[in-house]
């Protein structure tokens, strides 16, 4: 009996351990990751603490910053390296200690609402994956920052292009700062110049997205396994003749998800772009590619990335927007095989930019949060520690001042730290130093003006709420995503599909939803005086 | 050693550290399943991230409003029903059938073998499954696109495109994924079954087949009265993994393959809405409540040894 009881006791206690166990591991674990990042703090910092101590300045603000990456993860001790080196930096500057959480682009948004959700701590994080800044300020995740723009984010509010706060305003209060320089992205395609050489192919024809049909047809015929087209990168095709040739604008939605309404040109009238010629003349043009197998046959449900259908060398070509001119050069780099840019259409800025810094409204230190913010927007040391890690480890630059590889790696994206694919997706992508193969001075300045003087959309700055409408808004939106990538890649039969998707949509609502789209857009013209 | 009548103190002792053993199981109960039913106020809440749970304002039935107006409620319940309903007779069936065929083969070896292999996939995570399914079923260089289809002389196409293969495929994955484990609990069963029950039944003329039917079956019936009732309680939650790895999340196909649990996953993490997601998950609660208190109902008409409560 005694025997018996003391098992049971034990037995009880272990489990209570091994539950509990869970817990403090955790709790240690954490704190063993704090303790790491001050062990590893560099000696500057401690020259820093000396210096705030001799200034009497207050403890520095700690603040989270969520960023994000196209090229490989860092191991957490180079991006801990980053992080002290920013520190280093940044406690100096604005007494303000910067935490570094780096996420892939594809997995970005779902972690930073998952944090915003939990109440974890994220002080700026970035609207991108189509969820606009709109969403944010709308579920008050974004801070006010109006009165900051005026102190603590001066230097910024000037640099920006007219017309750039715009969108990220509502009710006359700015919510977020949206990036410089995306406002001029023309569409390019992008080929493999070994392959068209072989062939003779005359790319000087091609100037729409319609003279590839052609193109197309010659290579299929000598590389009939090649899969012609990524189909990943489709919804540019979309941009490139929807958005920028027929200056459709999505008001609110991507040109390549155009689901909520559109309009067309300076017609102040929302009309279904499922129903538009445009859109019809466009998707059976991808049809006919589909069937002609220029398209993988698995591309509607492919989930293979740019790189590795590139890098396995059975790619020809892929669409990209041109915000960087030399983007193909970027390819080259980074997959091996030579591809050269032509632009298929020219650049158009649809009513919205997606592209909004935020600062969540949760912060405790909103101020260092501005400030920081701020520094990512005009501090060229600031921006190119996060684009290319550390000078002379991670990169060193030519003579010339171009970004080159360090010793004893073959390019830059085999560092252990680089973010330099998304160089532009944070502050200004000016402030990033050049790399070698990619823009030259000409060229920089050229991209410059172009990005001042972009042509937009004459409702910019209209900003859709689909609050009223928001069960309709999503069953569409679902809807939608059944459809898209058969569209995209040409791989659904266009005229049926198309009728059941449209029928399938009035009947969740879409008629609504244009309703309050126009009556919305209509109720913003004559608050800006527009006919 | 002398047996010793529990004493009062005894006896309150016992109870004690009875309640100690049960402790961690009730607390994880409460942490697990109790706490978090909190978060259900989410569902009748506008929710804004600034405000908190409790701040942000209540909106009524707006959120639920979401899933009739898309029609998706009546398909996520379809599908769902559905789908547990076909696993659970094709699956009771198959599994009855292995488990017996297993018996008959007797011989030690061999039936260890069988079951070694039946029991496999039950080990294999739905992610690595999902894979195995792809290299099946992937278009370009898929076996059955590739192997299977021109030796049949059929044209090949996109597996994951066509809607109307779905539920077949999803059947064939649950099954093989399942069945040599619930065929398991059956054998074990029929291992229990009186020998002499059978030698009575031979000494009468019964054939083998006979047997089966009129010996084995009936015996068994207890136990697949109680592991089709634990399957009835569980109709409205999906197995996650099977619906949201194998079908590797494909547009076209989301509409035969989306159930409620899959729906509330997507939801969150492609919509980000955290009330949306609650409305879907609050909708399957209740529906499951009524369905496990119908189909308890329903056993304790018929057969009250058997009713869950």
């Amino acid at each position: 009996m005694k025997t018996n009881r003391l098992i049971a006791i034990l037995l009880c206690i272990t489990m209570l351990l091994s539950l509990t166990a869970c817990k403090t591991e955790k709790t240690a674990s954490t704190q063993g990751t704090t303790e790491g990042t001050e062990a590893t703090k560099p000696a500057s910092t401690q020259e820093t603490t000396e210096v705030t101590e001799a200034t009497e300045a207050a403890k520095p603000d700690h603040i989270v910053f969520a960023y994000m990456t196209n090229n490989n993860i860092p191991e957490s001790k180079d991006l801990l390296r980053i992080q002290n080196l920013l520190n280093a930096y940044t406690i100096e500057k604005i007494n303000t200690e910067v935490e570094l959480k780096l996420f892939a682009n594809s997995e970005y948004s779902t972690q930073v609402n998952l944090m915003l959700g939990g109440g974890q701590q994220v002080d700026i994080y970035r609207a991108m994956n189509g969820y606009p800044q709109q969403d944010y300020i709308k579920n008050g995740s974004a801070l006010d920052i109006t009165d900051y723009l005026d102190t603590y984010l001066k230097e910024t509010a000037d640099s920006m292009y007219a017309g750039l706060l715009m969108t990220t305003t509502v009710g006359g209060r700015v919510y977020g700062l949206n990036t410089i320089g995306s406002n001029y992205v023309p569409t390019g395609w992008c080929y493999r110049t070994d392959i068209a050489e072989e062939l003779n192919l005359d790319m000087s024809k091609v100037s729409s997205v319609f003279d590839l049909t052609e193109i197309f047809e010659k290579v299929h015929e000598a590389y009939p396994d090649m899969i012609l087209n990524d189909p990943s990168r489709m919804n540019n095709v979309f941009c490139a003749y929807l958005q920028s040739t027929e200056h459709m604008d999505a008001l609110g939605n991507d040109a390549g998800n155009p689901f909520s309404g559109v309009v067309f040109g300076t017609d102040p009238t929302v009309v279904n772009a499922f129903e538009s010629e445009q859109f019809y003349k466009l998707a059976k043009m991808l049809e006919g590619w589909y069937e002609s197998g220029f398209f993988a046959k698995d591309a509607a449900t492919s989930t293979a990335t740019t790189a590795e259908l590139a890098s396995s060398g059975n790619l020809f070509s892929m669409f990209a927007g041109l915000g960087n001119p030399k983007i193909a050069s970027n390819f080259t780099v980074n997959y091996g095989y030579p591809y050269a840019s032509i632009r298929v259409s020219d650049s158009y800025m649809q009513s919205y930019n997606y592209d909004a810094w935020l600062i969540n409204s949760m912060t405790k230190a909103p101020e260092a949060a501005a400030k920081f913010l701020n520094l990512t927007f005009t501090d060229p040391y600031v921006h190119n520690l996060l684009s290319y890690g550390e000078e002379g480890v991670d990169y060193v630059r030519d003579a010339d001042g171009f970004v080159i590889a360090p010793e004893g790696y073959k390019a830059i994206s085999d560092v252990p730290y680089t973010n330099n694919i998304n160089y532009y997706m944070w502050g200004s992508k000016w402030l990033a130093y050049r790399t070698l193969g990619g823009l030259n001075e000409e060229d920089f300045q050229k991209n410059k003006e172009d990005n001042y003087a972009a042509s937009a959309s004459h409702f910019y700055g209209f900003v859709f709420d689909y609050s009223d409408v928001e069960a309709e808004y999503m069953a569409i939106s679902n809807i939608w995503s059944e459809y898209k990538k058969g569209f995209w890649t040409g791989s659904l039969d266009v005229d049926t599909a198309l009728t059941e998707m449209n029928e399938r949509m009035y009947k969740a609502g879409l008629q609504k939803v244009l309703d309050s789209k126009q009556a919305q857009l209509t109720a913003w013209m004559e608050s800006n005086n527009l006919g | 050693m002398k047996k010793c009548r529990p004493s009062y103190q005894n006896k309150k002792s016992n109870t004690l550290s009875m309640m100690l053993i049960a402790l961690p199981g009730v607390l994880y109960l409460l942490i697990n399943n109790y706490i978090p039913m909190g978060g259900l106020l989410l569902a009748f809440k506008d929710y804004k991230y600034n405000l908190g749970i409790l701040k942000s304002p209540w909106c009524g039935l707006k959120n639920f409003r979401f899933l009739f107006v898309s029609g998706d409620a009546g398909i996520i319940v379809r599908n769902t029903l559905l789908y547990n309903a076909a696993f659970i007779v094709v699956g009771t069936i198959l599994s009855l059938t292995v488990a017996i065929l297993l018996y008959e083969l007797g011989q030690k070896l061999y039936a260890r073998f069988f079951q070694s292999v039946l029991l496999f996939p039950h080990l294999i995570s739905w992610i690595v499954a999902s894979y195995l399914f792809y290299a099946l079923l992937n278009s370009a260089n898929g076996f059955i696109n590739n192997t299977v289809m021109p030796a049949l002389n059929l044209n090949t196409f996109d597996w994951y495109a066509e809607k109307k293969y779905w539920p077949a495929i999803l059947l064939i994955a649950y099954l093989w994924k399942h069945t040599g484990y619930n065929a398991i609990v059956y054998l074990a069963a029929i291992s229990g079954i009186d020998k002499s029950l059978y030698e009575a039944a031979e000494m009468d003329g019964a054939s083998r087949i006979k047997q089966i039917f009129s010996v084995t079956l009936p015996l068994l019936k207890p136990t697949v009265t109680i592991m089709v009732l634990m399957a009835i309680g569980r109709i409205f939650y999906s197995d996650f993994g099977l619906f949201y790895q194998i079908p590797m999340n494909s547009g076209a196909i989301t509409r035969v393959t989306q159930t409620i649990d899959t729906y509330v996953y997507k939801a969150l993490m492609t919509n980000g809405n955290f009330s949306l997601s609650s409305a879907a998950g609050f909708f399957q609660s209740v529906c499951g409540f009524l369905l496990i208190t119908a189909a308890n109902w329903i056993v304790r008409k018929v057969d009250p040894d058997n009713a869950l409560y």
